[in-house]
């Protein structure tokens, strides 16, 4: 067999034998590179990711803006400068969008949305905009107004005194979209001149959108820097000659911008001043026209007035004539009622002449009136009885023509009316009857000579009527005297009742007359007040007519008022037109690049404090795995010293035995190397990258496979195993194997430096002498725990410090030094009363507890060379600022006084420009003065950095008083604070508000990125001490080994064998934290300062629980080191390792 | 009485891959108090696996140990480390010393743990190293050495005293010394002492000689006049 392949052999069995510690070297050398070539990545790897994210959307490398926008013929000229890879010549404008919650200012730019032009976005969501009403929204809006969804609609405004119709042809668009734009890699989207001065989103919409004649932007790709990876030195360097070139261009470009806006100015106002003159003439024909058109005007009113008098004379003529008549009329009225009256009393007079006569007369006309009646009576009565007496003759007559020629004998038999008529006949003579009857009774011939008896008879009863007739007649002849004298007294009664009825009768005619006049006289009164009603009207229309020329005339004149004025404010325009046009300036051409983009200085600053953290902490881990290693590897020769010994005396080389245990060294390192790089490469740049992602907006991390680390770290594991291996090796093989086959005589007992000191040597038990002896004995072993475990503890302590400074600011700033609740921006520059009446409203507000004004501006001081921003804060009452504000020193808690003279700084800017209390700085006041002013005390702070000023001191510096743009607020506990910020809102002047709750949370959201890389610290270092102490003890156990079986064998207890290690291993465990507790402090501070920026001071003190647990968390370690030690202990086999050295 | 010390029928057996290695195959004999038992065979005759179960060492997989009237075979780790603790007294081929400690101090790291014990030093000066005290192992010769650990042995009154080739690593005249040692020990505390060796010359010194052969005891011979030391060569 030959020699080699025997070696060979050994080698891999070797290997396989002592998988263990194959594994462990394998193992502590993968975690010592991984780590470190995985922390040396993230930056690598974050740039990279950047760089290929940048190359793939063409991000521009410098971006072209002038103050008089950029024409074509600028365009050309820019083309023609080559050395240009790609242009864009695009708009962009930064406009207003409100809704109900709030107002955002917005950037509006524009794309061609194709993916090889410059700034190309990414589409998230939706679709690129295929017309001018459409746009697509920024995807990472952190500040995206909440209404911006895929779908809606926007409606955009432009600022206060700015016409949106200047730039933007479209004003409303429809969301199609969601985009990344390269342009923006964090949540900044830059600065503008609108609002509180920070763009909170942008949009991207198509060129047509614009109303813009001239482009606004111009972004340009460059030959030079094409593939030149960004952050690089060497881009830095050409971007400078590039710049340069283009600032010469520029000027150029200024040059030919001016002439053609010169150019252009001429023109149009000469053509304003012949529009002017043409304007002129043609309002003064018209004020002429309107001249003449009021005077025709005039003579028409005063004809109307001429008319209407005249109506009015005639009228008052016409009733007058009237009422006249009426006049005369009732006059004659008059007299016959005056008549009527005299007849009236005539007939009073008559009537009581008549009275008076028929009290006289009145008795005997009564007399005779009964007279008369009853004579009247007697002679009727006698009348009347002839009358019968006739009647009665007649009807015998009839009574004896009627029988004569009937006889009726028997009286009884008589008819009635017979009978009456014989009754009757006998009273005119009582023979008669008989006569009458014997006629009946007589035969007809016998009757005649009754009848002749009965004529006879009868004859003679006519004539005795006859006489009684004539002395009737005589009677009433006698009567009629009186009758007559009656008759007359009747007369003069019905006479004066006559009288009485024609004077009624005139009187009537005379009421009827007056009514006939009073109806006159109304018929009169309603034409008249017709006629007046009439004119009324006739004047009313006239006095109309007046005011309406009144009006016109007015208006003329205030026509040829305005005229006159618009005449010469148009001749004023045009003069200032003209002076405008003399003092057009050159503009400026702006050349910004990428480092201009918000966000992108930012993300190399954090790459570079990714570096700076990958810088310091690995290197504990190289180290470390290097010193186990070599332990490692001492352990091994030691341990085979005696195969050594017969491998040598066998006639192998010296080489060739070497080769193999260097040969076991690097192949693990290799192996190891390899493993831990993979996973290295792998592990830390995902955490990092996926960690500050959160800030950042960037595709999935690029992490290729690094080689020059991995040689890196091969070489590294190489020297640090392969030569220990060597060494290790060499004084071995330097012995003659006789020597080596012997067992290695254990290194000899020394009496340490304790026993020299009786007095606390003979206290100390013996155990614990045994433990001091043997730390003494082992010195090299119980250092490199001690670095083990002091670099996990300073780890620790340095990623738990880390944390707290970082994560503490934010309630600190927000609870401890700023005490306000809240902080009410409001618009700049408002008058003394605006300023008052937001304060009144704001402390209107009920929960609202107190309130302070306050001026906030942004600054740039300078001290030295170094310049930074701050912000200025006046405080408008200094003494009450307690309540809102804390000023303290950091050190001691100090309160930091007033002084009228002297500005109060924060303790960051204070550092930053090297300021101590009494040192003077400058402020660049932005009007171009510098002012100087004196520290007047440094206060804690931890973000943003303030230059306290109280209102006197800036009234002398600044020459004005401040004009309060921000108010401190305090609320009562436990508000809605939501609702609160809506009063806020409402309050008239209010721009915004900020909310300390939100602030300090933001800030601890913000820093969570790093949190996570604390954690990834502190668990490696945790891991890295376990594996370390593990090894570190377990190579103890075995190099100790017969011992331990002896004290075994000697009736020791587990427990009391684990001890005896564990007192060493506790030992320099606790040596080792109190060190790494030292080393720690200093390893915080380091990192501090690197990771720091200008805007923000991390805590600088640690807290004690940091040291709590770094060292709570170290034991804890040790303890678990020490439970698996136990075990091991355990089955350690007294026989096997006492018989070892056969 | 039943015997001080009393093997009955010990088997143990070791498997190795799919060989099974008989070390001790029914192993029995018996020692009285207060003698001087020598136990002898050539190398690999189980000498030491029974010395190793006698000393709480080891276990054995079947068969009775007496020891003082306890039977050890039935011991668990815990009670085994007490007998060892109190009961067995060691002296090994190599010493065993622990070379950090110093001679007193490895007697005492024995002493230490126990409640019934000697004086360190007295021990040290009954074994002829009262002027070595504080001397590191590396600082004395081996035969010295051997004494500092039969005075380890000693200073915790052990009911038994086991030495493995205590002579093995020492030269004849040392050997002789460490061996006289040992004897006197025997007899001067009424000490019960078993030694191992292949040295069949010392047998004559012990009472007791055991001789073992392919993991057996071949036989057990009783030296009822054995002879001082200094008389016996080789």
């Amino acid at each position: 067999m030959n020699i080699k392949a025997a070696l060979l052999k050994d080698f891999l069995r070797e290997i396989r034998r002592s998988k263990t510690r194959f594994l462990s070297i394998l193992l502590i050398v993968a975690i010592g590179t991984g780590f470190f070539a995985g922390l040396k990545a993230c930056a690598p790897d974050m740039h990279l990711t950047a760089e290929k994210y940048y190359a793939d959307h063409h991000l521009m490398d410098l971006h072209l803006v002038s103050t008089l926008g950029i024409d074509e013929d600028n365009l050309r000229t820019i083309q023609d400068a080559g050395g240009i890879k790609d242009l864009y010549a695009g708009y962009s404008a930064t406009l207003l969008y409100q809704n109900e919650d709030s107002e955002s200012i917005v950037k509006v730019m524009s794309s061609n949305f194709s993916d090889e032009e410059i700034n190309a976005p990414l589409l998230i969501e939706g679709r690129y905009p295929t017309a001018p009403d459409e746009c697509v929204i920024d995807e990472s809006g952190k500040y995206l107004p909440e209404d911006w969804v895929i779908g809606a609609e926007i409606t955009l405004k432009a600022a206060d005194g700015e016409n949106i119709d200047d730039s933007m042809a479209e004003k409303t668009f429809t969301i199609v979209g969601s985009v990344r734009s390269p342009l923006y890699v964090n949540f900044e989207r830059g600065n503008c001149t609108i609002g509180d001065g920070k763009i909170d989103t942008y949009i991207l919409t198509l060129p047509e959108a614009f109303s813009y004649e001239i482009y606004t932007d111009v972004y340009l790709t460059l030959d030079a820097l094409d593939g030149v990876p960004p952050f690089s030195e060497e881009y830095d360097d050409i971007l400078e000659t590039e710049t340069d070139r283009f600032t010469k261009l520029s000027e150029e470009l200024a040059k030919a911008r001016y002439d053609a806006l010169y150019e252009e100015g001429r023109e149009e106002l000469d053509e304003g001043i012949a529009e002017f003159n043409e304007e002129k003439e043609k309002g003064q024909k018209e004020l002429d026209d309107a001249a003449a058109e009021l005077a025709d005007a005039k003579k028409e009113l005063d004809d109307g007035f001429a008319d209407y008098y005249q109506g009015l004379d005639e009228l008052n003529t016409r009733i007058a004539d009237a009422k006249a008549t009426i006049q005369s009329e009732k006059e004659t009225l008059e007299n016959a009622k005056a008549e009527l009256e005299q007849g009236y009393q005539t007939y009073q007079e008559q009537l009581a002449a008549f009275e008076q006569t028929k009290k006289d007369v009145g008795e005997q006309i009564a007399a005779y009136e009964v007279l008369i009646d009853q004579k009247s009576k007697e002679i009727s009565a006698a009348y009347e009885a002839i009358d019968a007496q006739k009647a009665l003759v007649e009807q015998i007559r009839a009574f004896l023509d009627s029988y004569a020629d009937v006889s009726i004998s028997d009286a009884s038999l008589y008819p009635e009316d017979v009978k009456m008529l014989l009754s009757a006949a006998s009273e005119l003579d009582p023979s008669l009857s008989g006569l009458l009857a014997s006629y009946l009774r007589a035969q007809p011939e016998n009757k005649t000579a009754y009848r002749n008896g009965v004529e006879t008879a009868l004859e003679k009863i006519e004539e005795e009527i006859s006489a009684n007739e004539a002395l009737l007649a005589q009677a009433e002849e006698e009567l009629s005297p009186i009758r007559e004298a009656v008759n007359s007294f009747y007369e003069g009664k019905a006479a004066l009742q006559q009288a009485k009825e024609t004077l009624d009768q005139n009187a009537l005619q005379i009421e009827e007359g007056e009514a006939a006049l009073l109806e006159a006289e109304e018929t009169l009164a309603a034409e008249e007040a017709e006629g007046r009603a009439k004119l009324s009207d006739a004047y009313a229309q006239l006095m109309d007519g007046k005011a309406e020329y009144e009006d016109g005339l007015a208006e003329y004149q205030d026509g040829k008022a305005t005229f006159d004025a618009e005449i010469a404010d148009a001749q004023k325009e045009l003069d200032d037109a003209e002076k405008e046009l003399n003092k057009l300036a050159l503009p400026v051409y702006y050349i910004w690049d990428r480092y201009n983009n918000p966000g992108y200085s930012d993300y190399q600053n954090d790459t570079l404090k990714v570096d700076a953290v990958a810088k310091v902490f690995p290197v504990f881990f190289v180290l470390v795995a290097g010193l186990v290693c070599l332990t490692t590897m001492s352990r091994m020769v030691d341990e085979q010293r005696t195969l050594i010994g017969t491998f040598k005396a066998l006639g192998y080389s010296r080489r060739s035995i070497m080769i193999k245990y260097v040969g076991y060294a690097m192949f693990a390192s290799l192996v190891g190397t390899f493993v831990g790089v993979a996973i290295g490469f792998r592990l830390f740049p995902t955490v990092v990258i996926n960690a500050y992602r959160i800030m950042y907006v960037f595709p999935d991390p690029l992490m290729p496979f690094r080689w020059d680390y991995t040689i890196g770290c091969l070489i590294v594991a190489f020297l640090c195993t392969g030569v220990s291996a060597y060494f290790a090796c060499r004084k071995a093989l330097k012995s003659f194997p006789a020597q080596l086959m012997r067992p290695k005589t254990p290194k000899a007992g020394k009496r340490v430096i304790w026993e020299r000191m009786p007095k606390i040597w003979n206290r100390i038990d013996f155990i614990q002498k045994v433990t001091l002896r043997n730390i003494s004995r082992y010195k090299g072993r119980g250092a490199m725990t001690v670095i083990g475990v002091a670099g996990c503890t300073a780890l620790i302590l340095a990623g738990f410090g880390l944390r707290y400074s970082i994560t503490s600011i934010g309630p600190k700033q927000y609870s401890e030094i700023f005490l306000y609740d809240a902080i009410v921006v409001t618009e700049e520059d408002l008058s003394q009363n605006e300023q008052e009446k937001v304060t009144e409203q704001l402390s209107d507000i009920d929960e609202v507890t107190s309130s302070m004004a306050v001026l906030q501006k942004n600054m740039d001081v300078q001290s030295g060379n170094a310049v930074k921003s701050i912000t200025t804060m006046v405080i408008s009452d200094p003494d009450q600022l307690g309540d809102y504000i804390v000023l303290k020193e950091r050190l001691g808690g100090k309160e930091i006084s007033w002084d009228e003279n002297t500005v109060i700084i924060t303790e960051k800017l204070a550092r930053m420009l090297s300021l101590s209390e009494e040192d003077t700085f400058t402020i660049n006041n932005p009007d171009g003065s510098r002012l100087t002013v004196t520290v007047g005390g440094i206060t804690e702070n931890y973000a943003m950095n303030f230059v306290y000023f109280t209102p006197s001191l800036y009234e002398s510096l600044f020459g004005h008083e401040p004009a309060y743009n921000a108010r401190l607020l305090n609320f009562e506990e436990g508000v809605d604070e939501e609702e609160m910020g809506a009063a806020f809102l409402e309050t008239e002047n209010v721009l915004g508000y900020s909310l300390s709750t939100e602030a300090s949370k933001t800030f601890t959201e913000m820093m969570s990125s790093l949190d996570l890389i604390v954690w990834v610290i502190i668990f490696s270092a945790g891991a890295l001490a376990l594996i370390v102490m593990y090894k570190l003890v377990n190579i103890s156990v075995n190099e100790r080994i017969r011992e331990l079986a002896t004290i075994k064998v000697l009736g020791f207890y587990d427990k009391e064998v684990s001890a005896y290690i564990y007192r060493e291993n506790t030992f320099y465990a606790v040596l080792g934290t109190l060190f790494g507790l030292i080393l720690g402090i200093f390893l915080e501070k380091f990192v501090i300062q690197t990771a720091e920026v200008d805007a923000v001071m991390f805590s600088p003190e640690i807290p004690f629980y940091c040291f709590f647990f770094a060292t709570v968390i170290t034991l804890f370690f040790t303890v678990i080191v020490n439970v698996l030690l136990h075990f091991s202990l355990k089955k350690i086999d007294m026989v096997e390792s006492l018989k070892s050295v056969e | 009485m039943a015997a001080f010390v009393t093997l009955d029928s010990v088997y143990k057996r070791y498997q190795m891959g799919e060989v099974t290695i008989t070390a001790s195959d029914g192993v029995s004999f018996t020692v009285e108090k207060g003698e001087f038992a020598v136990i002898v065979g050539s190398s690999g005759a189980g000498k030491t696996t029974i010395l190793n179960i006698l000393g709480g060492m080891d276990s054995c997989d079947e068969g009775t140990i007496l020891v003082d009237g306890s039977n050890i075979a039935a011991y668990t780790q815990k009670e085994l480390t007490k007998y060892r603790r109190y009961d067995i007294g060691f002296v090994f081929q190599f010493y065993n010393l622990v070379p950090n400690l110093t001679a007193k101090e490895n007697v005492e790291l024995a002493t230490q743990i126990g409640t019934d014990y000697l004086d360190a030093e007295e021990v040290l000066k009954e074994v002829g190293l009262g002027d070595r005290l504080s001397n590191f192992p590396a600082q004395l010769s081996g035969g010295e050495q051997q004494r500092v650990s039969i005075a380890r042995a000693l200073a915790k009154k052990p009911k038994l005293l086991l030495c493995d080739e205590p002579t093995g690593a020492l030269d004849y005249q040392t050997g002789k010394t460490i061996l006289k040692l040992l004897w006197d020990t025997c007899r001067k505390n009424n000490m019960t002492v078993i030694l191992i060796t292949h040295n069949q010359a010392i047998t004559p010194m012990a009472d007791r000689v055991i001789h073992m052969k392919n993991s057996k005891v071949s036989e057990v011979t009783l030296n009822p006049h054995p002879r001082p030391i200094e008389e016996i060569e080789w």
